[in-house]
């Protein structure tokens, strides 16, 4: 395969373009696309009559809308075929290298740019910073526990030891360049097969040490590569992660790293064996994003022999151990083969083994939609394969969740600034005609900093205040939790001896500190709400104070709370099922419970620590950052408002003003992209939350 | 665990070497069972068959449910997944089929099914002097097998296989041979041989000898008797009835053999544990040897099993 990308391959857009269907499920994503583009062109106009403070709000959310990428990560385990399938939403096959053996190593972020605004082809490579290991090594939900794996006490002794084994490996195959690559960018200007083999791909560990030369997939953390593909219509970043209930844990350990910063995931399961105890896991530990956001994908399905009856057999299955397992019941499961649709895509759907073109003419009979006439045989396996109606859940949750969001933002920002640059004008004239004292720039920015002063330091106190309510919550719960764990385990040595092994379910403390988690997300969401419109209602009475009438018809919007982070610390199990490991032999010498039972209560609180810490100091500094962050935003944007005006010439004729020119005009283009702005507002959101002044 | 030897375990003389099937679910266990039985008592589903551990013994046909508190009644329904489950720990099952002339069979519950647990059927190890487990090609040897196995397998005498299930699916031969090579490299150590099936073409070859040897159940078959054999004997020496050669001091070889015929679908030959000087050794298999690939029911039920003692490595 030849795959360099350096003179953008023809080759692979004809491939694409030959399937009629290839956007079939994405077409909300093209009028989001178009919003978003509408939005773009409406700013970059106000950019070009915005005055120049203002300019530096309009240059930021065009940053933002420059920015915007929906992220959708790809999780399964080893082998469920998470690779070919991010190649076949890319809608190009043998993009990612993967192998039959277990072959990604780290997760690659595909970053796809749409063909209305291309982007340079690139590729990123960071190597693992000394935090990293540590961190490797430290921390993450651990899966194996939440799934019972055998084993899965003395996991993370083993994952170290696998980890250290890695990096002396790679330390004496690099000799002194390991130092040096710690830490370190490799940029590229291009990606081929080699390229990505020699950075992203481990390779054996049996294979033979020599190709082992030049590799880079054991000391890197992240890869980014960046295309521009055909088929989306907005940017978006395909994340493909190692596997999970790998022998070789330091895959699974690199992919819990990455959960955090997911919001939407698919998780990849493989048709001939639905829904093992490691996939629930893996749900369990990603259970807190809203359930809506994890979509369940069942590959493989051209290895069925009668997918026709087992696909509801299969789904029927699913959903009952969802059930069964409190997991996210109503989370969408579809069927499709990332093999057929990458069979599709490269043009060579004539060289399928039996078994898989069997089960696609099964499988065409219960699944293919007639409804849009006769499909050439093309179009009917990437119809087939899945890939419409998995690109169309994925629209309507990138959508929801997140365009209408940005739209909404930046289109209120964008007629804030729109309508107090008119005020600007406005306020010029004022001055002259009712013969006010010319604006003290000094005087109105200092109002405008106490504002923002005062405001910012009550919410950072109302902030704490939450915190540390939150935080009792967390440790009454904690503590409640090992007294209850310590009585059952008291109970059951008095009852049945150390013979049986004791074993005491977390899921108790895991609920109350959700429930403590929900509560304090919502307090914080509270406060915020009306902190934000406190705040707003001051800047808005002092643009009032100051410009009088001028400023008549300004357009205010508080700042909106972006969404809290979900706790995904709370999705790690607590080692109270000590089945093996340490324990074993501590367990074997205990004598006299009861003289024990505050070693027990320490044992207990420590297993317990790491977790606490995750959820409770973390989770909630994450939260106060994201609150404080919105409140600063907003100040921001109104301090450049109020220099733009203020800074305004004074010295200028009212004749000046009134002549046709430059000005008139400006004035003339911003009433029309107040007007354009407003409509696309109307157009594309629910009434938006603001005050006019 | 609990260990609990003596009591329930009978003597060795008196009895025929058990072999448990073992795996994750759907891993392909109750098909590779079926293939051994000649005929298909076990259910077969994509999703996990939720039964008790069924025991196979050689007898009339019929079968008994052990209950939770030990007692046990008669089941007479055709198909054992549809006996009431409720507090059925076991059930056991009596056919006539030529392999349980030589030893019992036992199939284990699917591992990593989260609707069940291990405790159930972990005591029924102890029982247990053999394990063939079972791995699924395309998912082959993940952890939760790997760890789970780490944990049982120093409490089961052996010798002990793994049978990669489903072999066929692995698209063209490279990828068969890396798959192997992994598999050898990772789990090398913890069993006794490898052997790739692709079980669906294995019961449907039939009488069709190519068939049969291409998808790995000729190795398989011989694997097994070989193996059963090899204890009758050692048995019949007085040495016990297990023998205490250490399996993994030997080396570990690919056969190649397999490869000499090559097709979309051929199996490699397994990977064996090649025993170069003790008195006493697995059987290896000999693609080159002139006796048939499937064993007769005669051949079964024969004592000495005449064809392998002259293969002339013993």
């Amino acid at each position: 395969m030849n795959m360099q990308v350096r003179q953008k391959t023809k080759s692979d857009v004809r491939t694409s373009r030959r399937i009629a269907n290839l956007r079939t499920g994405l077409e909300g994503l093209r009028h989001l696309g178009q919003d978003l583009e509408a939005l773009e062109n409406l700013l970059s106009q106000l950019s070009q009559v915005a005055g120049k403070h203002t300019a530096k709000t309009v240059e930021r959310l065009r940053k933002e809308m420059d920015g915007f990428e929906p992220t959708i990560t790809v999780l399964g385990q080893v082998k469920s075929g998470k690779t070919t399938l991010v190649n076949a939403m890319a809608g190009w096959s043998d993009l990612l290298p993967s192998d039959v053996n277990p072959w990604t190593s780290v997760v690659t972020s595909l970053h796809l740019k749409p063909s209305s605004r291309p982007a340079e082809t690139g590729a990123k490579f960071q190597f693992m910073t000394e935090e990293n290991w540590d961190r490797l090594l430290n921390q993450g939900g651990r899966i194996g526990e939440m799934a019972s794996r055998a084993g899965a006490e003395s996991e993370l002794a083993k994952i170290s030891e696998q980890i250290e084994k890695v990096r002396a490996k790679a330390q004496k195959r690099l000799g002194k360049k390991f130092d040096l690559l710690l830490g370190e960018t490799h940029n590229y200007g291009y990606f081929d097969k080699n390229l990505l083999e020699r950075y992203i791909v481990l390779g054996d560990d049996f294979g033979d040490e020599d190709s082992e030369q030049g590799r880079f997939a054991d000391i890197l953390s992240s890869a980014d590569l960046t295309l521009t593909c055909d088929t989306v219509p907005v940017p978006l970043c395909l994340r493909d992660t190692p596997g999970v209930n790998d022998t070789f844990m330091m895959r699974e350990q690199v992919t819990i790293q990455a959960l955090r910063s997911s919001k939407m995931c698919v998780v990849v399961l493989s048709a001939g064996q639905a829904l093992t105890s490691v996939d629930m896991g893996l749900i369990r530990l990603i259970s807190n994003l809203k359930s809506r956001n994890v979509l369940i994908f069942v590959n493989r399905i051209d290895e069925l022999p009668d997918p026709a009856n087992q696909v509801p057999e299969i789904e029927a299955s699913i959903r009952q151990t969802l059930h069964n397992k409190q997991g996210p019941e109503d989370a969408e499961i579809l069927f499709g083969s990332a093999y057929w649709a990458n069979k599709a895509l490269s043009g060579n759907i004539e060289g399928m083994p039996t078994v898989a073109s069997k089960a696609l003419f099964d499988w065409a009979e219960v699944a293919l939609d007639t409804q849009h006439g006769p499909l050439g045989p093309q179009e009917m396996v990437w119809e087939l394969s899945g890939m419409g109606h998995l690109y169309r859940a994925l629209s309507e949750r990138v959508i929801e969740e997140q365009g209408q969001q940005l739209l909404q933002k930046t289109a209120n920002a964008a007629l804030t600034v729109a309508t107090s640059e008119l005020a600007a004008g406005a306020v010029r004239i004022g001055t002259k005609e009712t013969g006010r004292a010319p604006l003290s720039t000094y005087d109105a920015l200092k109002a405008f900093h106490d504002i923002a002063d005062f405001h910012q330091k009550a919410f950072a106190e109302e902030l704490n205040a939450a915190v540390s309510e939150y935080h009792t919550r967390a440790d009454r719960s904690h503590a409640k939790f090992i007294d209850r764990a310590l009585r059952s385990l008291l109970s059951h040595l008095e009852n049945y001896g150390k013979d049986i092994v004791w074993d005491y379910d977390p899921v108790g403390l895991r609920m109350l500190l959700r429930t403590a988690y929900s509560a304090f997300a919502a307090k914080v969401r509270g406060l915020a709400q009306a902190r934000f419109e406190a705040a707003m209602t001051d800047v808005a009475m002092l643009y009032a104070n100051i410009f009088g009438a001028a400023v008549e018809g300004i357009q205010m919007a508080p700042p909106s709370l972006p969404d809290l982070p979900a706790p995904i610390a709370l999705g790690q199990t607590i080692a109270l099922d000590f089945n093996d490991g340490w324990w074993i032999s501590w367990w074997n010498r205990i004598r006299g419970f009861n003289a024990f039972s505050k070693r027990f209560q320490n044992l207990i609180a420590r297993e317990t620590e790491n977790f606490m810490t995750q959820s409770k100091d973390i989770q909630s500094s994450l939260v106060r950052d994201i609150a404080q962050d919105s409140l600063r935003d907003f100040f921001a944007q109104h301090s450049d408002i109020l220099q733009d005006i203020s800074v305004t010439p004074q010295s200028q004729e009212i004749e000046d003003l009134f002549r046709a020119g430059e000005d008139g005009q400006k004035r003339a283009k911003l009433d029309q992209l107040t007007i354009e702005i407003e409509a696309l507002l109307a157009a594309t959101c629910p009434q938006p939350g603001g005050a006019a002044i | 665990m609990t260990t609990q030897e003596g009591a329930t375990m009978p003597t060795t003389q008196d009895r025929k070497p058990r072999i448990a099937l073992m795996g994750e679910f759907s891993a392909g266990k109750s098909t590779l069972m079926n293939l051994l039985l000649g005929c298909d008592p076990m259910p077969v589903r994509i999703t996990a068959t939720r039964v008790p551990p069924v025991w196979v013994t050689h007898g009339a046909r019929g079968a008994t449910l052990v209950r939770e508190d030990g007692s046990e009644a008669a089941y007479n329904g055709a198909d054992i997944s549809e006996a009431p489950m409720t507090d059925t720990e076991l059930i056991r099952f009596r056919m006539d089929s030529d392999i349980l002339n030589l030893c019992d069979l036992i199939d284990i519950p699917g591992i990593s099914d989260p609707n069940l647990n291990h405790e159930s059927w972990l005591a029924l190890l102890d029982e247990v002097d053999c394990v063939i487990w079972c791995t699924h090609a395309t998912q082959a040897w993940r952890q939760s097998e790997a760890a789970l196995w780490a944990q049982i397998r120093h409490s089961i005498q052996g010798p002990n296989h793994l049978v990669v299930t489903q072999f066929d699916k692995l698209r063209g031969e490279r990828d068969q041979a890396r798959v192997l090579a992994r598999l050898e490299a990772e789990a090398g150590e913890v069993f006794d041989s490898i052997t790739p099936i692709a079980t669906l073409d294995a019961i449907n070859a039939g009488m069709d000898e190519g068939a049969w040897q291409k998808s790995g159940g000729a190795a398989l078959i011989e694997r097994m008797v070989g193996m059963l054999v090899q204890q009758g004997e050692i048995e019949a020496t007085g040495q016990g009835k297990f023998n205490s050669v250490d399996l993994k001091e030997h080396k570990t070889t690919v056969n190649v053999a397999g490869f000499e015929t090559p097709s979309a679908s051929s199996v490699p030959a397994a990977i064996t544990q090649d025993t170069p000087e003790k008195k006493v050794v697995p059987r290896r298999v000999r693609p080159t040897s002139p006796k048939p690939a499937r064993p007769s029911s005669e051949e079964l039920q024969s004592k000495t099993l005449h064809p392998f003692n002259t293969a002339g490595e013993i």
